[in-house]
């Protein structure tokens, strides 16, 4: 596993400049925007980063070069998310320095408000990476792109047939959901969470399968 | 060190079906023409594709509990893959020096300053040479006993490909080390292995000590009244030319003993290799 990070890791420093300009860039946008805008930008760069490994992989035919090193197929799925983890967390702490310094130099935004914004930000990340990691694993970069855009039409399908099937019954989610904004946010944090962490393991067991039986 | 049993990979139409054995001090050779199905076995060896039936055991171990730790001990050079071009030497230093336990970081870059390697410039920067000698130096950089090289010299220059064969005769001085090699270019093979496979189109043709090849095997050129005439107990394959008949056999001695009017050429590998794969198969019988 240690190897494969510092492969991973190896191969994102190759883009230096590229991670130096969404810094700054962050840096300065958080200056004019809410608190939470820089957590939200930070940890998608970070997910991005995790989909550039992948590419990196599959780019001059990697992948079953890998797999003649000291790297079991199993630990090779899992590090993508323990790698995923590992930058969208560095994302969210430089996003928490930055939010920080932001109540700092800015009037009018609190220190409390963006500490209590920022804990939602991991379970967002969480879920970003579960979505992210599988399809161009199992079906390589190009390929998974498209049937991620179909899986993703497919759930935004299946909501509103919900929210319609709701409603034939007098009910609708925005009701639910209106619901769950009556528990206290460190309880929907920790529900967020727990989901989270659900979906992570779920997409996590399907990425190892699938490359237990991938052809290379 | 490898044993390949009833391999069989089936893609389409085309089948491999593979017996090999790769003991331990040997350098084995994989010969055959471009598509003849080297690289099918090399992969179905490492275990990066499903086999249709058969058995691989490599170190004493079958392919599918072969663990990370148990491919420490395995080099391999791949033709079409290897580390991100992205890269530079130093990063793939780095990478290594955490993958592997036996890895010596301060060899491995003297190894890479000896070939002249820079190692700050990323590999897509590299020659086709030197692209090549840092395969064969990765895959030699970590006490493996046993390396899988698939094609490490291929679309090199008579130079270039020398240094990597003294790269590995290098290697297989410390004993008890193995070497599977594949190439298409048979002086390579010649100069370097103990014993040779040769591969056509998915099968094992021929499997013989490089030394009985270059003694025993060779071309009989024949006329067409000698071709009928001559016992055929030891041909193996013969082709129609202008003149008559070129046909190969593995007893060259009694030939030159029992016929000493015809023409007999020391056959080389690449002759053996044009000859297994195009010659048509003698049918047996003794016709003098």
């Amino acid at each position: 596993m240690r190897g494969l990070l510092v492969k991973d890791l190896r191969q994102i420093l190759q883009q230096k400049k590229f991670l130096v300009i969404m810094l700054l860039l962050a840096f300065f946008l958080n200056m004019n925007t809410d608190g939470s805008f820089v957590f939200g930008y930070l940890t998608f760069v970070g997910a991005f980063l995790v989909l550039n490994t992948l590419s990196y992989d599959e780019y001059d035919n990697t992948l079953p070069f890998i797999f003649t090193l000291p790297v079991e197929r199993k630990t090779y799925a899992i590090e993508k998310y323990v790698f995923g983890l590992l930058v969208c967390g560095t994302g969210w702490l430089v996003g928490l320095v930055f939010a920080l310094v932001q109540s700092l130099f800015t009037t009018g935004v609190s220190v409390r408000e963006n500490l209590i914004v920022c804990p939602i930000f991991i379970p967002l990340f969480m879920l970003m990476l579960s979505v992210m990691i599988p399809f161009p694993l199992i079906f390589g970069r190009e390929k998974g792109t498209i049937v991620m855009m179909v899986v993703m039409s497919a759930c935004i399908a299946i909501v509103y047939l919900c929210d319609r099937f709701l409603g034939t019954r007098g009910m609708s989610l925005g009701q639910l959901l209106d619901s769950l904004s009556g528990m206290k946010l460190g309880m929907l944090e920790l529900l967020a969470f727990g989901v989270a962490l659900l979906v992570l393991g779920i997409s996590c067991s399907a990425s190892v399968a699938a490359m237990k039986n991938k052809e290379l | 060190m490898l044993k390949i049993d009833h391999l069989v990979k089936r893609y389409g139409a085309f089948t491999l079906e593979c017996d090999m054995e790769i003991k331990p001090g040997c350098v084995t050779g994989l010969i055959g023409k471009n598509g003849a199905g080297k690289s099918t076995a090399f992969k179905a060896a490492l275990g990066l594709i499903r086999t249709d039936g058969g058995s691989v055991k490599i170190l004493g171990k079958p392919i599918e509990q072969l663990t990370a730790a148990d491919r420490q001990g395995i080099g391999v050079v791949m033709a079409d893959s290897g580390f991100s071009s992205f890269l530079s030497v130093k990063d793939i230093a780095i990478i290594l020096d955490n993958m592997y336990d036996k890895f010596d970081k301060s060899v491995f870059l003297d190894e890479c300053s000896r070939s002249e390697l820079p190692f700050d410039k990323k590999i897509k920067d590299f020659s086709t040479g030197m692209k090549a000698k840092l395969k064969v130096l990765i895959a030699m950089s970590h006490e493996a006993s046993l390396l899988i090289l698939d094609e490490p010299t291929v679309g090199l220059d008579v130079v270039a490909r020398d240094e990597i064969l003294d790269l590995l005769r290098r290697y297989m001085e410390e004993g008890n080390r193995s070497i599977l090699i594949s190439s298409h270019i048979s002086s390579d093979l010649e100069s370097l292995c103990d014993d040779l496979y040769m591969i056509d189109h998915g099968k094992i043709l021929l499997h013989e000590e490089t030394d009985v090849l270059l003694s025993s095997y060779a071309m009989l050129k024949l006329s067409k009244e000698q071709y009928e005439k001559i016992d055929r107990q030891y041909l193996l394959r013969s082709k129609e030319e202008a003149y008559g008949y070129s046909c190969l056999t593995n007893e060259k001695q009694y030939y030159a003993e029992n016929y000493p009017d015809i023409v007999i050429e020391k056959g080389g590998i690449d002759d053996l290799i044009v000859m297994m794969a195009n010659g048509a198969e003698i049918r047996k019988g003794a016709m003098r």
